[in-house]
């Protein structure tokens, strides 16, 4: 397992999504890999595709109800699972959808790594960052004109 | 509370009242959906009594446990051990979904 970086930069793609490739697997080990966007609009930590879940071997442990951005409520599968993401192995649920082959990063997962995330529309670049602590400007006394 | 508070980690558990799942229906994930949802709602002013805004919850919604900790990975193992074999319905943190009811 590679060292943490301290910044990594990704493209954001013609549509405005910034999308990065993950491995996630399951008590087996299997990895799978997926493309997956980031979306500070989800709480959770990762949903992929119901069959993608299966072929990573994750572990099932219930159901869960998710708010839709349409108001409509969703009940999905959830498994638990790992990701393997900018040299680190991260624990969390994922959910499974039955209906949607996207592949959602959320603000768990964000959480959860422990680096800055930002978009730079401008630069067409997606930028993980690891947090780092600034000290606050000091205000410098003012200086006394001398004549 | 049964177990302590989450503070350095430990889940807390508790029996909700309200109609539990059949166990012959276990496996069935639109229903474990339904009744853990049911068993919420029907207990969701007291719960948020109990339970910190960032706390992970889950319900098995045979025996009606609620359970409750700070850390997910902690949760999950515990519900596990405690329920082998089991499926769970969950809540996710307390918070968010406080706020997708209030929508």
């Amino acid at each position: 397992m590679p060292d943490k970086p301290q910044r990594l930069e990704f493209p954001v793609i013609e549509n405005f999504s910034p999308e990065v490739l993950i491995e996630v697997y399951g008590i087996l080990k299997k990895t799978i890999k997926v493309v997956a966007t980031v979306d500070t609009g989800s709480t959770g930590f990762l949903q992929i595709p119901l069959a993608t879940g299966i072929k990573a071997n994750l572990r099932l442990i219930g159901t869960r109800y998710y708010t839709m951005a349409d108001g409509r409520k969703v009940k999905k599968i959830e498994c638990m699972g790992q990701i393997r993401f900018a040299g680190q192995e991260l624990f969390g649920i994922i959910s499974l959808s039955e209906t949607s082959d996207d592949c959602l990063l959320g603000m768990q997962f964000l959480e959860a790594l422990g680096m800055d995330f930002t978009v730079s529309p401008k630069n067409n670049k997606a930028i993980f960052q690891s947090l780092s602590i600034e000290e606050p400007p000091t205000e410098e006394p003012p200086t006394e004109k001398k004549e | 509370m049964a177990n302590g508070d989450t503070t350095n980690g430990e889940v807390i558990e508790f029996i909700l009242s309200g109609e539990k799942l059949l166990s012959e229906n276990a496996n069935n994930l639109d229903l474990v959906a339904k009744a853990g949802d049911n068993l919420y709602r029907k207990n969701r002013d007291f719960i948020r009594e109990k339970v910190k805004d960032n706390w992970f919850v889950i319900i098995e919604p045979i025996s009606g446990t609620f359970l409750a900790c700070s850390s997910q990975l902690k949760l999950f193992e515990y519900a596990q051990e405690k329920f082998p074999e089991r499926l769970f319905h969950s809540i996710g943190l307390l918070k968010n979904n406080s706020l997708q009811y209030a929508r």
